[in-house]
């Protein structure tokens, strides 16, 4: 088996198990992070087809600013979650 | 009979999700091996027709000449997006993240930020002749914005209308020279050849501020916007 066909295999098995784990996780930040991997798997495959400026695009954007963008929902997720949770306290000891 | 089906609901309903899942999957893979070989016409014909385009990269030439059409239309949906996000950007962000003056984040980005927005530039310089243009650029460019951003430097303030100026160039310089070539030789759309390098490069200049612009505003309406 030639080098070039071994990597495409390759390339496709982890595009297919990570973007299979990104569904099957439980937890939104690991999702997050394997998206944002999935993303630089996926910059490998679009190098491998010969496309070095979708390449730098999808890393860029699909990997990096919407990793950003999601990441920043995550944390903004979580504080509202926080305050909710601080804002149940204060009206339980009113009560 | 209603006992079983009752019973083993569950295994009942993920079973007909798997069939129906499987089914699918084996058609699209069928649909996939009896697809006609692809022959590259369009290819050929593009590579053919290079000289007239202005630009030496393919791809800059379908975007920026063949297809321009198409590259409007994605400036003007960019701008859309724009007006959409710019709702949830307040004068005062709502959360505010303390981070010390000398912090990890704003080293990184003093180290990085220089050597991206020279990579930004040489990308939309070569994207003439080799991979690259404005859209890359603009990527990286957002980049070192989102950087900053992280590191708690306030550099745009998108309630100026500079700014918001400088988000609409992208689609305001493409139409200023459409209307220049179809006032002067009545064709709309087509660049003439002695003309068409130039034209590009200056759209695409304004294009990568543009759209730099547009990718970081969708980032800060969700990190310091509206809840």
């Amino acid at each position: 088996m030639n080098l070039d066909l071994s990597i495409d295999i390759l390339l496709c098995v982890a595009v297919l198990v990570i973007a299979s784990s990104m569904f099957l996780v439980k937890q939104s930040f690991t999702a997050i992070v394997l998206f944002i991997s999935l993303g630089l798997v996926i910059t490998l495959c679009w190098i491998q087809l010969n496309a070095i400026d979708v390449a730098i695009a999808e890393a860029a954007i699909g990997a990096g600013l919407t990793g950003a963008m999601l990441l920043a929902a995550w944390r903004k997720l979580s504080t509202d979650k926080s305050s909710d949770k601080s804002a149940e306290k204060k009206h339980r000891g009113d009560v | 009979m209603n006992d079983f089906f009752t019973n083993n609901r569950q295994v009942i309903e993920k079973s007909l999700i798997v069939i129906l899942v499987s089914l699918f999957t084996g058609f699209f893979i069928f649909a996939l091996f009896n697809q006609p070989v692809h022959n590259n016409e369009l290819q050929a014909l593009a590579v053919t027709h290079l000289d007239q385009t202005g630009v030496t990269n393919i791809v800059t030439a379908v975007l920026l000449n063949y297809r321009a059409y198409d590259t409007l239309l994605e400036f003007a949906v960019f701008l859309s997006v724009a007006i959409a996000v710019l709702p949830y950007i307040l004068d005062t962000p709502v959360l505010k993240f303390k981070l010390q003056e000398e912090s990890q984040v704003l080293l990184v980005a003093k180290a990085f930020i220089p050597l991206t927005i020279i990579m930004a530039g040489y990308l939309l310089w070569i994207g003439s002749t080799k991979p690259g243009g404005a859209f890359q650029a603009a990527a990286l460019l957002a980049g070192c914005l989102v950087l900053l951003s992280l590191a708690n430097v306030r550099v745009i303030d998108f309630t100026k209308l500079r700014y918001r100026l400088l988000m609409s160039t992208g689609l305001i310089a493409f139409l200023a020279v459409i209307l220049l070539f179809n006032i002067i030789s009545g064709v709309f759309l087509r660049f003439p050849l002695e003309l068409a390098g130039i034209s590009i490069l200056a759209i695409e200049f304004f294009a990568t501020f543009a759209i730099a612009l547009i990718l970081f505003l969708c980032f800060e309406s969700i990190n310091k916007g509206h809840a």
